[in-house]
């Protein structure tokens, strides 16, 4: 019952447009104050500044500031032309470096918006100018951008990993096969989709201009190494990894490419604040939500409740899938796992389901949210840079969306494919 | 002269928040260097988590000010234009109440919060900590009054912001890419 005054509270505060971190924090507080138990409003002054503190979480403002320095000083273009020089002779090249440039660089900074605004703006034209139709270019950038999500380094898994108190490291190894898996066969779908429509090849290869981009893209592709192998060899920790991305990309920036001047970098830092605060506000929130919630049982209630019906991790496993597949249609990524996740660990938990193959479940579902309108940011962002109708380009989409799906189903039940790496790190 | 405040207070947030995202990164930066020279800071877990809730805080108020906090406004800008202006105001009061209960109770707080101070920093009590809470909850209520004007002028428009942040991110990118392409040129 309560569970149901407080979604229905939250969607009805939503669909009047008031911004989702303050509609938490309002249905947190008529919570707080209508039903009877310990906590109080002072409680809540208190919850909202303790949620903002979690160490785990320090990662995210770097992770986007480095993100943001990387969109804007021109490695995401050096790593594209390396990528089309090497691959862009196989037929739908452009397509694939599309996926393959996506799934390093969308997720990084937050602002999945801001990411595919970053590659989209340089792939999808150039596609277009190949023969690709404006709804396939749209499709594969958009598919690719969100199987992002469980490529490392992912902002929604690092607050996975701080709500659930999870490793972040043990997700970001966790989301590398079920990622590549995924990149692999959205190329495959490409190649076929590029012999079927006859799309060219990029250009053709030639040695020299791979060794020409190569040289160009050398800093570039030293970020990921950077910041993955780190963190992977347990050099130094994801937020560490972190401040390490922002030095590395400040000096790549500045020093090497110099594209980055004061200017640039003060508009980079405010666009890292602004991305910070959104998200941020939205944990903080949803801290005074838990202390409702929490106090309120709601959590072990359901819990309980379904585990009544059933035990069976198999049947739980597909309604949490329906549950977040649902709520990625109408939430954005960090929203829905920010509301969900503290609700259904307990659930999670009583029926024996490992908390690291559930968040990889849990961030599969919001890429495919992200694919499905009303709520689909990065579908509506590379529509709009091709030009495209977004229901149009949702058919065109069916394959890739199918792909995820597949992953999903995958991932869900066979968790060896997420766990298999996880049991290497200590 | 509204306008002037708004630039005013905007630019102070700004600068407050340039200055925590640098001090956040550096400390970062810095502690990862001394644990490899063998002598970890011992503030930088207590420092860096005070640092990222102001950020947090302060960043929100950015982000209210450029109105670019996560909302889903299709509903509203599908209706006709005096129900959706009718509900703009609904949604900006909850927004101004919330904010006021959060600055009351989170200054409330701050009075027995100064009877405690940082591990790392002892002169640091909790009171000076913790009122990012009433402060930045009162700058929100600020800043939601200044733009109110615009939200409701973009209710009556039909304009979803959600869209107009796609359409100015694209057009950034758009930028970015045509600089960078002139700049290649011109090497």
């Amino acid at each position: 019952m309560i569970l149901l005054f407080t979604m229905v509270a939250l969607i009805g505060l939503i669909l009047i447009n008031v911004p989702i971190a303050v509609a938490i924090g309002i249905v947190a507080l008529a919570g707080l104050t209508l039903t009877p138990g310990g906590a109080t409003l002072y409680d809540m002054a208190i919850a909202l500044y303790s949620g903002a503190t979690s160490f785990p979480l320090i990662a995210i403002p770097l992770f986007i500031l480095a993100g943001n320095l990387m969109n804007t000083s021109g490695i995401s273009v050096r790593l594209i032309n390396f990528v089309t020089s090497l691959i862009g002779f196989v037929r739908g090249g452009l397509g694939m470096v599309n996926i393959g440039v996506s799934m390093v660089f969308a997720e990084i900074s937050g602002s999945a918006v801001a990411d595919v605004a970053a590659t989209g703006t340089v792939l999808i034209p150039e596609m277009k100018k190949r023969g690709y139709s404006r709804t396939l270019a749209a499709a594969i950038t958009s598919s690719s951008a969100s199987l992002a999500i469980i490529i490392p380094p992912s902002i929604p898994m690092i607050l996975y990993g701080a709500i659930a108190e999870v490793s972040v490291l043990k997700l970001f190894v966790a989301g590398v096969v079920p990622g590549v898996m995924g990149g692999a066969l959205l190329m495959a779908v490409t190649f076929v989709l590029a012999l079927r429509y006859d799309l060219p090849r990029a250009e053709g290869f030639d040695l020299c201009h791979v060794w020409r981009s190569f040289k160009e893209a050398i800093w570039a592709l030293m970020m990921p190494v950077i910041i993955l192998g780190g963190i992977f060899s347990g050099i130094v920790t994801a937020t560490e990894g972190a401040g390490l991305a922002v030095l590395a990309a400040l000096i790549i920036g500045i020093f090497i490419y110099r594209d980055l001047d004061v200017s640039r970098l003060r508009k980079v830092m405010l666009e890292g604040v602004n991305q910070t605060g959104v998200v941020m506000l939205l944990v903080a929130t949803s801290a005074a939500l838990g202390l409702f919630l929490t106090q309120a049982q709601v959590p072990q209630q359901l819990a309980q409740q379904i585990t009544e019906m059933t035990t069976n991790p198999l049947i739980v496993l597909a309604l949490l899938n329906l549950l977040l597949l649902v709520l990625g249609m109408f939430l954005h990524g960090a929203a829905a796992i920010i509301l969900v996740v503290p609700v259904v660990m307990p659930l999670v938990n009583a029926v024996g389901i490992d908390p690291i193959h559930f968040g990889i479940m849990v961030t599969l579902n919001l890429a495919i949210g992200q694919q499905t309108p009303p709520v689909a940011s990065v579908l509506i962002t590379s529509c709009s840079i091709a030009k495209s109708g977004i229901w149009e380009t949702s058919r065109t989409n069916l394959p890739f969306i199918g792909v995820l799906a597949f992953i999903l189903l995958l991932v869900t039940y066979v968790p060896q494919v997420s766990l298999a790496l996880t049991g290497y790190i200590q | 002269m509204v306008a002037k405040i708004e630039k005013a207070l905007l630019w102070v947030i700004e600068t407050i928040c340039l200055v925590l995202l640098i001090s956040l990164a550096v400390s970062v930066i810095y502690s990862t260097t001394m644990r490899y020279l063998g002598s970890s800071p011992a503030w930088y877990d207590e420092i860096a988590s005070v640092l990222l809730a102001w950020l947090t805080y302060f960043g929100a108020t950015y982000a209210l000010f450029l109105r670019q906090h996560m909302s889903f406004g299709g509903i509203v800008t599908a209706l006709p234009k005096h129900a959706a202006v009718a509900l703009a105001l609904v949604s900006e009061f909850l927004v101004i109440g919330f904010f006021a209960v959060v600055a009351w109770y989170g200054n409330a707080i701050l009075a027995v919060a100064k009877w405690d101070s940082l591990l790392s920093i002892r002169w640091m009590t909790l009171d000076i900590v913790q009122s990012v809470i009433p402060i930045t909850a009162v700058l929100m209520i600020i800043g939601t009054l200044l733009t109110m004007p615009r939200a409701l002028r973009n209710a009556a428009a039909g304009i979803d912001t959600d869209h107009a942040e796609i359409e100015q991110a694209i057009a950034e990118a758009e930028r970015e890419t045509a600089e960078m392409s002139r700049k290649d040129k011109t090497k």
